[in-house]
């Protein structure tokens, strides 16, 4: 994982690179301890939100909500990738996650899970700003 | 299996390497290919001319590709991505409908591991323990055993310490180890054995938290999850999560562990009343919409197995085998005492439950519509009480077997146990007062035709007659689940909700030697002559 100085503005974004994923993150979020299991993953956490980011092979793919009352979902396809978003807020906890995940070629989940009294839209602000996308084929020499 | 045409093969064979934004002749059967078998997302329509260039959706439809193979997922059109697409193959597409409703699952309930190489971080056998010790974690939460065999003897797992790059995935920079999904929906393959790999070239392992060093266990556990099928959580705390820290154990399954696995592997089988030994039925042996659910002796039926399938987060339906009809409660009432019958599932509140666990092998059943658990009426013993929704008051009569749970005889009213808690085969088992360890949780798992396979809690193992033996007097140990028929018993009511235990090769009963009452008193198996030391209550 690399991480990019964080910039001054806290309103400001950086550029982080989780495996061969770069994607921008709020600066308030700070890259937390721990290593990746089985694949390029990394866990931030700041202004009460917990942000997960996995690029391996074994990311989540997002179904373990569907079905819930307060699950939603939007997913767009083109040019050979899937881009999902879903929210939903734990029946048990109660606490509301937004979530995206790119695939099927390189697959890439993040997860933005906020403390009790965080705005759902400070949550699904984080992944408008994440600007993800999948490592840019190599062209040729 | 059904061959793609030559004519696209060698077509395919012939082309040179291209790159991103390259355009070649022909190159536009590398797209047709790519389509056919699922890598690209919106394939051409039939007589539509395909542009022959590597654009970028092409480029990651080749990644996908060349990832599933085991090649460098360069997303261009190289050598070994031509040489690969140029192999006769089975037609069947490799990407398999939507991208996100994959469920990779084994379609059989018990799997074979085997240990190749080592680590030279740990002593002895330890860290094969430790991974012992995974599997067993994972099989005292769903109906799946797990038997260690030879690496020669074709193992559905092989376990093996190897280097960064250890042939089949790259975990150089940080990646710990790496396993894969079952046959079918692996990403580095579907060979079997599938792998679980541990880097032992850039990783310290370790027997528990250790500073800058990795457990064993939690890490086997982890990689287990995926080979059963589990991707990661973003839940903090799951084993399933996908990042760790060194010098930190996660040895135990989360709720949310649990919810995973159980979605992907239903529990089958009775449901046991605690008050009453007696188990939820379906009256009559009905199978119309309507008939009531009720407690009786366990007898065999289908109309007493049920499958208990998730839902949505943490509510599950409970569907009888015999019918395939679900637990209901009815008219969607919500009043205590309204009765809970069978229906065809219709999504409906009333028909999904919340499985509270309350200790010891016992849940409560909550219904979702009404917050009201399963209760059997009037806290009766007897066959044939009705089974109702009731406020939960923490009555035994509300407190069904679900998971592993005490196993006890009746003269003595102590549990049955694994002596010395041992996880070795061969331990053998005795009467000792219940304590509420792993080594006195039992689960029946069906196996067909009426008779179960016990399966012990802490070690992943199952009762067994000491050497297939037929004779009175021989030992019950645990053992293995390997399939054979003095690993199979049969619960049949003897009266007062409690069953002789009878073993299918031999037909003997389990026993509690002498009719002892002492602690540590060795269970055989014996001719069934109706002492109260042959009676168990599950």
């Amino acid at each position: 994982m690399t991480d990019d100085q964080a910039p001054a503005d806290p309103s400001a974004v950086r550029r982080v690179t989780v495996g061969d994923v770069g994607l921008q993150l709020p600066a308030a979020l700070q890259h937390q301890p721990g290593s990746p299991v089985d694949g390029p993953a990394a866990v931030f956490t700041g202004g009460g939100l917990t942000v997960v980011v996995d690029a391996g092979p074994f990311a989540d793919r997002l179904d373990s909500r569907v079905g819930e009352p307060s699950f939603a979902e939007h997913t767009d396809a083109s040019r050979g990738l899937t881009e999902r978003r879903v929210t939903y807020r734990d029946p048990r906890t109660h606490a509301y996650t937004a979530a995206v995940h790119l695939g099927p070629a390189r697959p890439v989940t993040v997860t933005v899970t906020a403390d009790d009294g965080v705005p759902e839209d400070v949550v699904t602000g984080v992944l408008d700003v994440l600007a993800l996308g999948p490592a840019t084929p190599r062209r040729t020499p | 299996m059904t061959s793609y045409s030559p004519d696209i093969r060698e077509t395919i064979a012939a082309l040179p390497t291209v790159g991103l934004g390259d355009s070649v002749g022909k190159f536009d059967v590398v797209k047709t290919f790519l389509a056919r078998f699922g890598y690209l997302a919106e394939p051409p329509a039939v007589g539509t001319p395909t542009a022959a260039d590597l654009d970028d959706g092409t480029a990651v439809a080749l990644a996908s590709y060349q990832t599933r193979h085991g090649l460098p997922a360069t997303g261009i059109f190289d050598e070994p991505t031509r040489d690969m697409m140029s192999l006769a193959r089975c037609g069947f597409p490799d990407v398999l409908g939507p991208a996100f409703s994959a469920t990779c699952t084994w379609n059989r309930d018990t799997l074979t591991y085997a240990f190749a190489a080592g680590t030279g971080d740990l002593a002895g056998d330890v860290e094969r323990d430790a991974v012992r010790r995974a599997f067993a974690t994972w099989s005292a939460s769903c109906q799946l055993a797990f038997r260690e065999v030879g690496t020669g003897d074709a193992p559905d797992i092989r376990i093996a310490w190897t280097q960064a790059q250890c042939g089949d995935a790259n975990m150089t920079g940080g990646v710990l180890a790496h396993a894969d999904y079952p046959p079918g929906c692996g990403f580095y393959g579907n060979a079997i054995p599938r792998p679980l790999h541990f880097d032992d070239q850039e990783n310290t392992w370790s027997d528990g938290a250790v500073a800058g060093q990795y457990d064993v266990e939690t890490i086997a556990l982890h990689e287990i999850g995926h080979l059963l099928g589990l991707a990661h959580s973003n839940v903090g705390g799951a084993v399933m999560f996908p990042t760790v820290s060194a010098n930190a154990t996660v040895r135990v399954l989360s709720a949310d562990d649990v919810e995973g696995i159980r979605r992907l592997y239903p529990i089958r089988g009775p449901v046991f009343a605690r008050h009453s030994g007696l188990c939820m039925d379906v009256n009559g042996i009905s199978t119309a919409n309507g008939a009531d659910l009720v407690q009786w002796e366990l007898w065999g039926g289908q109309n007493q197995v049920f499958r208990i399938e998730w839902v949505e987060g943490g509510h599950y339906r409970l569907v009888a085998t015999h019918s395939g009809r679900v637990l209901d409660v009815r008219a969607v009432s919500t009043a205590n005492g309204a009765q809970i019958q069978q229906w065809d599932w219709l999504n409906g509140g009333n028909q999904k439950f919340r499985l509270d666990p309350v200790g010891h092998g016992y849940f409560r059943l909550v219904a979702q519509h009404s917050g009201r658990v399963a209760d059997v009426a009037g806290v009766s013993t007897a066959n044939g009480a009705r089974v109702t929704q009731w406020d939960w008051w923490g009555g035994a009569n509300q407190q069904w077997r679900l998971g592993p749970a005490a196993i006890t005889p009746r003269h003595s009213g102590k549990g049955l146990d694994v002596s010395g808690i041992s996880t070795a085969n061969g331990a053998q088992l005795v009467q000792w007062p219940y304590w509420g360890g792993g080594n006195q949780r039992f689960r029946l798992d069906p196996v067909g035709d009426g008779w179960y396979r016990i399966m012990i809690e802490h070690s992943g193992k199952c009762l067994d007659v000491n050497g297939i033996s037929t004779a009175n007097g021989a030992k019950v140990i645990q053992w293995e689940y390997w399939g054979g028929h003095n690993q199979h018993f049969k619960p049949e009511p003897v009266g007062g909700g409690c069953y002789r235990l009878r073993a299918r090769h031999s037909g003997k009963v389990l026993d509690v030697n002498g009719g002892s009452t002492a602690n540590g008193a060795e269970v055989i198996q014996w001719d069934w002559w109706g002492g109260a030391n042959q009676q168990w209550r599950l």
